[in-house]
């Protein structure tokens, strides 16, 4: 378990900065690169939004206030950097994020570094189909098991709005997967 | 929400919730990441000093300034060629207008506007296209004295000379 407050002093200081930005990075690549990916689904965006995550979390360590927990803000950064991400390649490609969303859902299957199964794909193409913080909520409890305080914290929302939502979105894509 | 309770409302969620992880990376990605984050910063902080070096902004106006300069050198490029396409007719104008003024004389030209140095000086000069009969004809006022011919003619010469002037046939019938 990484010591936070120490962390972020050794951070603030220009002569221990590099080494613990290095430890930063170690501790929480898996974890937050795994989540960048369920949103933006290929590996190469993936890539390129926790790269930018880490260097918004070196650039803005001074404004950090410690008024929350280091790990919800860096994972707030990486959430925004994800959803930057969707939004520009809609805007790029001229189309509704929906719509992207359900294009990168179904080229999965030709995605050499995705190996799920049918259901799995029809599983994302279901999620896609919510609302965008819908999404968000869905994964982070799904997937990546996030305390619903923790996640309040993230996505700065209420626990039971987000109880509430999430347990909607587990409604709609299990009606989804049954009817297709 | 717990395992038991999502299997209750999502049966099929909760199937597929133990599946195993489906998405991939390339190998050793977590490995490298590290270095790839720490070079891209250690990057942008070399950039940011050289930009310290140039003035502010400098980037921003760089492709207004390089279009001005290359149309005031197409604007000189085509005034040079203005000048080069008229003032090269004017030139040879100039010049065709210099010659027909040198030969060709507002004054009429007669045989008593040219001095008579000049025309000795012609004959002299040109003596040998001119056929002597002509001369002849033009000073047959003056008498040769026959003493002015000191050389001696052999016959075949002068055979040779009606020959060519065409006299032999005079000869013939004589």
């Amino acid at each position: 378990m990484i010591d936070d407050k120490l962390l972020i002093v050794q951070l603030k200081n220009p002569e221990t900065q590099e080494q613990a930005f290095r430890n930063l990075i170690s501790f929480y690549k898996r974890q937050l690169y795994w989540h960048i990916r369920k949103i933006v689904l290929s590996h190469e965006d993936a890539d390129d939004v926790l790269q930018n995550t880490f260097i918004k979390v070196y650039k803005n360590i001074n404004s950090f206030k410690g008024d929350s927990k280091l790990y919800t803000w860096i994972y707030r950064i990486a959430t925004n950097e994800a959803i930057t991400c969707i939004n520009k390649k809609a805007a790029h490609q001229n189309i509704d994020i929906s719509e992207l969303q359900y294009k990168m859902a179904e080229n999965l299957s030709d995605d050499d570094l995705y190996t799920g199964d049918e259901i799995q794909v029809l599983l994302q193409k279901a999620i896609v189909s919510l609302p965008q913080k819908q999404q968000l909520v869905f994964n982070m409890k799904y997937f990546d098991e996030l305390k619903y305080s923790e996640m309040a914290e993230i996505l700065n929302t209420s626990v039971g709005a987000l109880k509430a939502s999430y347990f909607y979105a587990v409604k709609k894509i299990e009606a989804f997967l049954k009817t297709h | 929400m717990k395992k038991e309770k999502l299997h209750s409302i999502a049966p099929i969620l909760s199937y597929i919730k133990k599946k195993k992880n489906n998405f991939k990376t390339p190998n050793g990605y977590f490995n490298t990441i590290d270095n790839v984050v720490i070079t891209k910063l250690k990057a942008e902080a070399i950039q940011h000093k050289e930009q310290d070096l140039i003035p502010k902004d400098y980037f921003d106006s760089i492709e207004d300034t390089v279009i001005a300069k290359i149309q005031h050198l197409e604007n000189t490029k085509k005034s040079k060629n203005t000048l080069i396409k008229y003032s090269i007719p004017i030139a040879i104008a100039a010049s065709i207008l210099l010659i027909f003024n040198i030969f060709n004389k507002t004054e009429a030209l007669t045989f008593d506007s040219i001095e008579t140095a000049e025309i000795d000086a012609w004959i002299s000069n040109n003596l040998n296209e001119i056929p002597p009969t002509q001369i002849a004809t033009i000073y047959s006022n003056i008498e040769l004295d026959y003493e002015d011919f000191s050389t001696q003619l052999t016959e075949e010469e002068v055979f040779d000379y009606l020959q060519k002037e065409g006299l032999e046939n005079i000869l013939i019938e004589e």
